[in-house]
This record gives C-alpha cells, sequence and structure tokens, in this order.
C-alpha cells in the first residue's frame, strides 16, 4: 500500500496521467478510503510541485502536466468522495469572470487547491457576477477566486466584488489572480488578496481561512 | 545596448504632465506598450540625484512631473525602454495565386497590409502590371500597447481614445507611408486610382472610424466583419479615391488571413495545407478536405521580440541568426547592418532553443543545466545564457517563449483534429510573417514551432498580406475570395475540447507530434 501511494506521489508530481490513473484505480480496488488515497497519495506530490515552483526549480510546464495528472486521478475520486458525503474543511468557489474565456490557468490554480484538500467548485467561464455569491451561499463557501486574463475583462471583476459586497453573503473573503492583476488592482477593486501564480495561490486561501502552513 | 542618460533639470515640474508624455514630446518616446497603465516595464527609468546616483527604477508612466527630485541630475532611460523606432516589416512577397491575369487598364492602385506591430504598402502601375515601389514602416499605436487588446482598452476607456488611435494609425502612420511610396515611385498622391487595406478587425476598425467596444470582451460583435469601402471623406487620408477594406474571417482573424490564403497559393494547394501567421495574434488556417477552418491563438508578441530580456523585432542591428562554433556563439545581424548587436530576433530565440535541445544544456521543460559549459549564472544568480557582453536569455525568457510556441501549436493540432487530420498529412505549411522571415525551418521543426512536415512542404511566403492586398487590387480575383469566405468555419479555441490538453503538450521542447 505504500509502495502504491509513494508511486502515486512521483506519477502526480511527474506528470505521469496513465500512472496516476492506474495507481489511484488500484489503490481504490485495494480497498483504502477514498479520502486516505487524497491526502496521502496526491496532497503531498501537488504540495511537493508547488514548493519546487516557488523555488524556482520548476516552471508552469511542469504544473501544467502535473495537475493534469492529478485530474486523472481526481475523476475516479471525486464521485467516491461524495457518495461518502466527505465536505472538505473548507470549499472555494472558483472562475473566470464576464466576457473571458481563458481557463487554463484557472484550472491550475484549481486543481492546486483540491492538491490542498480546499473543496473547488468551479463555475467555468464567462461567469455572470451574480453567480458567485449565489454559489457561495449555496455550497456554503468561504472563499471566492476569480481569475481574468485580458485587460478588457478586468473591470468585469471589479463588478463582480462589487456583486459579491451587495450581496448577503458577509464575510467571505475574495481571491483574484491571472497575467493582467497585480497587488495593486486587487486593493483598487477592494479584494482581499492576490497571488501571481497557481503555488502560492494555495497560500493565500489557507491565509485567508486563518490556517497557516 | 546602452542605456540613454537626458541630463533633465529642463523638465517642467507641472503636476499632471507625466513624465512619459514628457519625454515623448521631446523625441525620447518610451515603450510604453501596456498603454501607459503601470503594467508593463516598457517605460522604467532611474532618477539620478547627487545623493542617489543609481536609485530603484521606476514607471515614467506612473509619474507625475510635479513629483520629481528637486536636484534631479539626470534621467536614465533603460536601454530596454527605448522605444524601437527601427522596426522594419517585411514588404517582400511571393505571388503564387493562380488566378486569371488581370487585364491592363489605366491608373496606380495602392495596397496596404496593416499589422498591429508594422505596417506595409505596395504600389502598383496597372497598364504594365508592375511594382512601382514597396515600403514598411513601424504601427505608431504602438505606444497606446503591443498588442491589440491593450490598444481596444485604451480606445474604450478613454473618451477620445479611438481618436487618439485612429490619429497615431492614419496620420502618424498610413500618411507617411504613402508619401513614402509616392515619393520613391515618383509621383503624386492623385495618382492613385485604388487602394486596398487587409488587416484585423481592430485596425480595421479603427482605419473606419468604428467603435472597437464590441472587441472588447466575449460574445465580440465587431461593427463589420465582410467588406466595407470607406469613402475618401472617412478616410481621413490625402487619397482621392476610397480604401477598399478586405473582408476577414472572425473577430480576432482578420482579413490579413484572407488576404494571405490567396497570395500563398493554398486555394490551390493540392491536399491539407495549413497557413500560419507568426504575429501577435497568432492566425492560423486549415484547409482541409471539407473546405476550410480559420483560428487565431493569442501568441503574444514573443517572436516579435515583445517581453524578453533582450527580444527585438528583426530590423537593422539585431540579431537574426544563431550558430555555435567550438563552444562559441556566433550571432548574425540582419543582413546589410552592421554595429554592436541591439537586440536579439524571433528567429535567434528559436535558433537557441533548438541549439540547446541538440547540445543538451536546454531540456525539453525549458530548464538550463548548469553543469555545462554554456550556462553560466547572472548577476541576478538566475541562470542564463550568455551570448555577449549584452546579450543574454534566461529561464523566464525560454518560458515565455514556449508559451507563444504552445499557443501557436496547440492552435494548429486543435485544427487538424477537428479536420481528423494529423501533421503527417499536411502537403504544405505557408509561413507568413516578418518571423518566417529569417527563420531555420529545420530549428522550428527540431522544437515542434511548426508540424513535422517534410522539409520541401515548407513555404516562406513573406508578407503575404500585402501579397493578397495587391491581388485583389483586381476584380478577376474577388470570386476566389468569395469561395474561400463562404468556405471557411472560424473555430473559438477556447470552445474546442482539445485545445487546452494540447497546450499542455507543446509547452515543451519536442517535435511536432
Ligand atoms: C492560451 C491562450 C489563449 C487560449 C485560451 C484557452 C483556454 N481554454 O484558456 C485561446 C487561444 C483560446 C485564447 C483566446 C484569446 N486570447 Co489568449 N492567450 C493565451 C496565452 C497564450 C496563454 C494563457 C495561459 O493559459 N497560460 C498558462 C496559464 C497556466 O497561465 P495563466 O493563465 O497566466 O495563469 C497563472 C496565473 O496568472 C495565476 N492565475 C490565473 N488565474 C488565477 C486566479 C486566481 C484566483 C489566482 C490567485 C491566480 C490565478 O495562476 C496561474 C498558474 O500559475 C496568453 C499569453 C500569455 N503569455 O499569457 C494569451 C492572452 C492572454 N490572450 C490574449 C488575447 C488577446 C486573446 C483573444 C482576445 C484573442 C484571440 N486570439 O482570439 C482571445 C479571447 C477569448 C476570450 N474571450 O477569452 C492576450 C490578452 C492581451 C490583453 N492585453 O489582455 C494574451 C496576453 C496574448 C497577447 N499578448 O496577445 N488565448
Amino acid at each position: 500500500m505504500n509502495d502504491l501511494l509513494k508511486s502515486l506521489n512521483i506519477a502526480v508530481e511527474t506528470g505521469k496521467r496513465a500512472e496516476a490513473k492506474r495507481l489511484t484505480q488500484s489503490l481504490v480496488d485495494s480497498g483504502m478510503k477514498p479520502l486516505d488515497i487524497v491526502e496521502q497519495g496526491l496532497v503531498p506530490g501537488m504540495s511537493a510541485i508547488g514548493e519546487k515552483f516557488k523555488n524556482n526549480e520548476v516552471f508552469v510546464p511542469e504544473m501544467l502536466i502535473a495537475a493534469r495528472a492529478m485530474k486523472e486521478a481526481m475523476i475516479i475520486l471525486e464521485p467516491l468522495l461524495a457518495q461518502a458525503g466527505i465536505k472538505p474543511k473548507h470549499t472555494v468557489i472558483l472562475g473566470t469572470v464576464q466576457g473571458d474565456l481563458h481557463d487554463i490557468g484557472k484550472n491550475l490554480v484549481g486543481m492546486m487547491l483540491k492538491g490542498a484538500n480546499f473543496g473547488v467548485i468551479d463555475l467555468g467561464t464567462n461567469v455572470d457576477p451574480e453567480k458567485f455569491p449565489a454559489a457561495a451561499l449555496e455550497h456554503g463557501a468561504h472563499v471566492i477566486a476569480l481569475s481574468a486574463l485580458l485587460t478588457t475583462t478586468m473591470p468585469a471583476m471589479k463588478t463582480t466584488v462589487d456583486a459579491i459586497r451587495a450581496s448577503t453573503v458577509k464575510g467571505i473573503k475574495v481571491m483574484v489572480g491571472g497575467a493582467p492583476i497585480s497587488q495593486e488592482y486587487c486593493d483598487q477593486i477592494g479584494a482581499d488578496g492576490y497571488s501571481p501564480d497557481a503555488a502560492s495561490a494555495v497560500d493565500l486561501a489557507l491565509r485567508l481561512v486563518g490556517e497557516t502552513r | 545596448m546602452n542605456d540613454r542618460r537626458i541630463p533633465s533639470p529642463l523638465v517642467p515640474r507641472q503636476s499632471g504632465l507625466l513624465l512619459s508624455d514628457w519625454l515623448e514630446h521631446h523625441g525620447q518616446p518610451l515603450n510604453t506598450r501596456c498603454g501607459g497603465r503601470g503594467l508593463c516595464r516598457g517605460c522604467l527609468v532611474q532618477l539620478s540625484t547627487p545623493a542617489a546616483p543609481d536609485p530603484p527604477p521606476q514607471r515614467a508612466c506612473q509619474t507625475d512631473c510635479a513629483t520629481l527630485p528637486a536636484d534631479l541630475d539626470c534621467i536614465q532611460i533603460a536601454a530596454t525602454s527605448i522605444r524601437d523606432a527601427s522596426l522594419h516589416g517585411v514588404t517582400t512577397f511571393e505571388l503564387r495565386h493562380a488566378g486569371p491575369t488581370p487585364a491592363p487598364r489605366p491608373g496606380v492602385g495602392l495596397a496596404l497590409d496593416i499589422g498591429t506591430t508594422t505596417v506595409a504598402g505596395a504600389l502598383w502601375d496597372f497598364p504594365t502590371g508592375r511594382l512601382l515601389a514597396d515600403a514598411s514602416r513601424p504601427n505608431a499605436q504602438r505606444r497606446h500597447g503591443d498588442d491589440v487588446v491593450t490598444r481596444i482598452t485604451f480606445a474604450v476607456t478613454r473618451p477620445d481614445g479611438l481618436d487618439r488611435l485612429r490619429h497615431a494609425l492614419v496620420h502618424d502612420t498610413l500618411a507617411p507611408l504613402i508619401d513614402q511610396l509616392l515619393a520613391r515611385a515618383a509621383l503624386p498622391v492623385a495618382a492613385i486610382t485604388q487602394a486596398t487595406a487587409a488587416g484585423n478587425p481592430a485596425m480595421l476598425h479603427t482605419l473606419a472610424g468604428a467603435s472597437l467596444a464590441g472587441l472588447a470582451t466575449f460574445p465580440f460583435r465587431p461593427v463589420f466583419l465582410g467588406g466595407r469601402t470607406v469613402p475618401p471623406a472617412e478616410h481621413r487620408l490625402a487619397l482621392a479615391c476610397p480604401v477598399e477594406l478586405i473582408p476577414g474571417l472572425g473577430p480576432f482573424v482578420g482579413s490579413d488571413i484572407t488576404a494571405g490564403a490567396l497570395a500563398t497559393g493554398l486555394l490551390a494547394d493540392d491536399g491539407p495545407a495549413l497557413l500560419i501567421d507568426f504575429g501577435t495574434n497568432g492566425e492560423i488556417l486549415l484547409k482541409h478536405a471539407g473546405g476550410y477552418l480559420a483560428t487565431a491563438t493569442a501568441a503574444g508578441p514573443a517572436f516579435e521580440g515583445g517581453r524578453l530580456s533582450c527580444g527585438a523585432a528583426a530590423g537593422p542591428g539585431v540579431v537574426s541568426t544563431l550558430r555555435r562554433e567550438n563552444n562559441r556563439w556566433q550571432p548574425r545581424l540582419v543582413p546589410g547592418s552592421t554595429g554592436p548587436a541591439a537586440g536579439l530576433s524571433g528567429a535567434a530565440y528559436v535558433d537557441l532553443l533548438a541549439l540547446g535541445r541538440r547540445e543538451g544544456w536546454l531540456n525539453s521543460f525549458g530548464r538550463l543545466d548548469p553543469r555545462h559549459a554554456a550556462v553560466i549564472r547572472g548577476p541576478d544568480h538566475a541562470l542564463r545564457i550568455q551570448l555577449s557582453d549584452t546579450l543574454f536569455v534566461t529561464e523566464p525568457d525560454i518560458a515565455e517563449l514556449m508559451q507563444a510556441k504552445a499557443a501557436i501549436a496547440a492552435g494548429a493540432l486543435t485544427l487538424l483534429d477537428l479536420a481528423g487530420l494529423r501533421p503527417a498529412d499536411l502537403r504544405a505549411l505557408h509561413v507568413a510573417g516578418g518571423f518566417g522571415f529569417h527563420l531555420d525551418p529545420d530549428h522550428a521543426l527540431a522544437i515542434g514551432l511548426f508540424p513535422s512536415v517534410p522539409r520541401d512542404s515548407i513555404r516562406l511566403a513573406g508578407n503575404s498580406s500585402l501579397g493578397g492586398a495587391s491581388l485583389l487590387l483586381h476584380r478577376e480575383n474577388a470570386p476566389d475570395l468569395a469561395d474561400l469566405l463562404d468556405r471557411t468555419t472560424v473555430v473559438e479555441l477556447n470552445q474546442a475540447p482539445t485545445f487546452a490538453d494540447n497546450f499542455t503538450d507543446c509547452l515543451s521542447l519536442y517535435p511536432f507530434a
């Protein structure tokens, strides 16, 4: 079992998606609990790659293939987690703002958050401002994460923050990111946090929910 | 590349006056490529005082002249902040179109290619069918942003934005280009009897003075996509004839690609063929059995030298080819130029990536191997390749190039997927634009920038947009254009299920499967 978990960690970290899928299935078949597979098989691999990214040892390509391998594993595990009624401690509502269809970076952020054991509700791309607070209410979320890749859709990020603040969801934290976004812009639109990449997005989310690593 | 020092007790300490604007009006325009929004590092300057001769750089576009230090000694402009005035677009093209020969008639025709980075024009003598002159110059709109979307932002967020963009294009770019062409042909402006223009919708909208608001966010709704005739009263050029705007295909797939399809002869290619334009927008057209598929991949300006430490558009004084002999770098400048190398062109970066893979100091993820002699640590302690005293390439540069490469390669692969084809099925690959011109096709194949096609099916087409605009001065070619427009489907890559996966696969430096 331990060997399988270790191999799964390596498969995720090095982005071997067929391996990741096969190993996850074997672990499920061997009777291991899905939550344990996530915590011991996926989280260490994703946090290792996140650490390496922060230390400048790997770049976006390696992150993307690791996320893709993790996704294969999650396709098997997510229905089982839902069946078992497992709810992660913290939930993040994630989406790309209205008018914008870019989602590769957003999906990577989502995978890293899942890899740190957050529940992630992904609303997809081109999401209306009002959908974010509505989803936060429905899922009892703690954080809303917004992505924008176009300078022309940055204003939609502001509209979304305004819609969240005007809604009945209180005390929710909003984090923002995407290539044209900066800390200055985050402050300007009244969001609670910005991070430039998917690895530091995890630290930011943890900080926003009051946990540190 | 040397920094420039401006002794500047002269700058008025006027509040509301931006340092970048003052410099621009005093002959020192900066690379304000984010449109002056304080997002890029193109206008970094150092404000030296006797007490602090080497202060941290700051953005001139965010510096109010009223806040300048009282004892300002000089303004130091970093080499990377000096606006590239030597940009040269490609004006050469080959006309492979197999259409009917146009009948001789009186008059002179003007063909224009309005690119985001450079514009080019050609003057034709109708009675003889002879090319009278060609010329190109940088698009002055670049001061409002180096990609279309930044310019669209500029146009929609400022009350006078569209007008300023239009002025930059018409008054500061096209008017001098036309003057230059007329001077070369020794003709008065009244001689021009007909004009055509190819370009992406944002460029053609600014020329026509049409609102860019519909191009700002999804769902994109351009004011017009099909052709449009702009009468003399509206185009603001000195021409007495209207300008015919060639129809485009989609909001970001412009008529440069429709025109290019005509000029390269792709329409008549036997079997599947691909046309790739390596501009900022990375437009691609695939010819397949059922018709045509077109898309834009948003590669960004990396292959034109944008956002890279030592990147430059191919022009005089810029390295166009890189070789290594006996472990020594052999940079070659754009033919016909001399002097210290001022920067690296996209083609030189492709050479570097391919050589790095071949010699083993660059891995497939774009990481440099510190154990190799070619790789050193820079003053910032990060790994880099040092080509000369002033030219170097960093890992972040390589990452930027790989994203641009991945966007184009994944776009091409996705169109092939949709048509049920593999790269090996392609009979021809037409490479349009200035970037292709200096490129070593073997290197482009080795790093997976080009789909793996046999070497002799690669055609470097030059400025096929200008070629196509020239062809479309003749009504005889209109039916081919109409047929192309009719049979083309525009693909929105965000909605193509395989794009994201292809993008991830193509973010490595392997040949294109
Ligand atoms: C791939 C790509 C596309 C793909 C998108 C596919 C998809 N499903 O997402 C396609 C080809 C479809 C596309 C389309 C367009 N694109 Co595009 N695209 C890119 C490209 C090349 C890479 C983006 C990417 O995915 N990078 C990889 C990921 C991993 O990085 P990332 O997105 O930056 O995300 C990281 C961080 O930003 C951060 N992050 C992201 N989101 C969030 C959220 C939170 C909460 C946090 C904390 C962090 C965070 O973490 C991520 C991981 O580290 C960029 C160029 C570039 N260099 O960025 C242009 C670029 C973004 N596109 C651009 C343009 C213009 C367009 C189009 C308008 C034009 C066109 N060609 O049709 C359309 C618009 C479609 C639309 N309505 O959205 C421009 C935008 C220019 C501007 N000034 O805004 C760019 C910058 C290229 C350029 N310079 O011209 N594009």
